[in-house]
C-alpha cells in the first residue's frame, strides 16, 4: 500500500513537470532540460547525470522524434506508466493548441507578435539550451571524457553536413574500446 | 530545385495520415521534421512547400514539442481531431516502443563494461551535438550585442543559479520581447 502510493505520487508529479514544461516549450524541448536535471538528479536523485545524459543520447540514437528522451526518464523512474505519464504529459497541452491553431491559422499567421515573441525570446531558449549542455557535462569525470566532447564538438562544428548519428555512433565505439 | 507538381486535392484519409507519420517516426533519424516535410510536400503531395513552411512557422510559435504540432496540426487540418489522433499515433507509436526496448536492452547488458562504456561514449558525443546546435542557434546574435548578453544571462541564472525555466522566460522574455517589439534585437 504504502509504495502504491509512493508510486501514484511519482506519477502525479511526473505528470505535474511536464504538464507546467509543455506550456513553456517553445524553440524546441532541450531549453526544458534544466528543469529536468533539476527534478530527476538534483530535487529526487532519482538518476545520475550520466544516465539522465544517456537518456538523451539514446533518444538521439534512436528513430523518431528526439523528444522520446522524455518517455526514458519516466519509463527509469516508473516503468511503462512512467513512460505513458511524462510523454503524455507533455504532449497534451500542446495536442489541444495545435488542433486550436489548426483552426485559427489565418489569424496566427497574420498576426505580428508572433514574429515579434519569437525573434525576442530565441536569446532566452539558446541560453536555456547552453545551461542544459552545460548540467550534462557534469557527468564528465575525467580529462578523456573532457577530450572526446572537445573532439566531437569541432567535428560537429567543421563538418555540419555530416549526419549527427555517424559521430553519435563512433562516441559509442570510442567509449567501448577506452573504458571510459 | 523543387518541382511543384500538382498538389492533391483529395484529402488524405484517416489511415494514410497514420501510415504517413508512422513513415516519418520510423525513418526520422536525429530529427524529425526534414522527414515530416519528405513525406507530405514530396512524397504524398497534401501540402506544398510554401503551405507547409507557414504551418511550420506557426507551430514553431505555439507551446509543445515542434514536430508533434506540426503532426497534429496536419492531421487536424484534413480530418479533424479524430484525424490529429491518427496522426500523433502515428508518429509516436512505434518509436515510443523501440526507444523503450532500446532501454530495457542496455539495462539488460549494462554489466558489461564495454556497453556501459559505450554508452558514455554516445551521451558525451550526443551532449558535444547539443552544445553545437545551441551555438549555431546563437550565430545569428553575432551583431546584436543585447541578444548575447540575454543569452549569457539566461544561461547563468539556468546552471549556476537553478532558476526555474518558469521564471527565466518570464524575466528574461519579458525584457527580450519588450526590446524586439522596439526593433532592438
Amino acid at each position: 500500500m504504502g509504495q502504491a502510493l509512493k508510486d501514484s505520487s511519482i506519477l502525479i508529479d511526473m505528470a505535474m513537470l511536464y504538464a507546467t514544461l509543455s506550456l513553456l516549450c517553445i524553440g524546441g524541448t532541450i531549453p526544458l532540460v534544466p528543469d529536468m536535471h533539476r527534478f530527476f538528479v538534483d530535487s529526487r536523485g532519482l538518476m545520475t547525470t550520466s544516465e539522465f545524459a544517456g537518456y538523451i543520447a539514446l533518444a538521439q540514437a534512436a528513430p523518431g522524434p528526439n523528444i522520446l528522451y522524455v518517455a526514458l526518464f519516466g519509463y527509469h523512474v516508473a516503468g511503462i506508466a512512467g513512460a505513458f505519464t511524462t510523454l503524455g504529459a507533455i504532449s497534451a497541452g500542446p495536442f489541444v493548441f495545435a488542433i486550436l491553431a489548426s483552426k485559427f491559422f489565418a489569424r496566427l499567421q497574420d498576426n505580428p507578435w508572433r514574429e515579434i515573441v519569437l525573434r525576442g525570446l530565441a536569446p532566452i531558449t539558446v541560453g536555456l539550451m547552453l545551461a542544459g549542455c552545460t548540467l550534462l557535462t557534469g557527468g564528465f569525470h575525467d580529462a578523456l571524457a573532457w577530450s572526446i566532447a572537445a573532439i566531437a564538438l569541432a567535428s560537429f562544428m567543421a563538418l555540419p553536413k555530416l549526419h549527427p548519428l555517424w559521430l553519435i555512433g563512433a562516441g559509442a565505439v570510442v567509449g567501448a574500446l577506452l573504458s571510459l | 530545385m523543387r518541382h511543384h507538381s500538382p498538389i492533391n486535392s483529395r484529402a488524405p484519409t484517416h489511415r494514410e495520415l497514420f501510415v504517413a507519420f508512422f513513415t516519418v517516426g520510423i525513418s526520422a533519424f536525429g530529427g524529425a521534421l526534414p522527414w515530416a516535410r519528405r513525406v507530405v510536400v514530396d512524397d504524398r503531395k497534401w501540402l506544398d512547400d510554401k503551405a507547409f513552411t507557414e504551418i511550420l512557422t506557426v507551430c514553431q510559435a505555439i507551446p509543445g514539442p515542434n514536430v508533434i504540432n506540426t503532426a497534429v496540426f496536419i492531421g487536424a487540418k484534413f480530418r479533424g481531431i479524430s484525424g490529429a489522433v491518427v496522426s500523433f499515433l502515428g508518429l509516436l507509436g512505434a518509436p515510443f516502443a523501440i526507444v523503450l526496448i532500446l532501454s530495457q536492452l542496455y539495462h539488460a547488458f549494462s554489466d558489461i563494461a564495454a556497453v556501459r562504456s559505450g554508452m558514455k561514449g554516445m551521451s558525451i558525443v550526443a551532449t558535444a551535438y547539443l552544445f553545437a546546435m545551441s551555438l549555431k542557434l546563437a550565430k545569428p546574435f553575432q551583431r546584436k550585442p543585447i541578444a548575447v548578453v540575454l543569452c549569457i544571462a539566461a544561461a547563468i541564472a539556468s546552471a549556476y543559479f537553478h532558476v526555474h525555466m518558469g521564471y527565466v522566460l518570464l524575466a528574461g522574455g519579458s525584457v527580450a520581447v519588450a526590446l524586439s517589439k522596439w526593433g532592438k534585437l
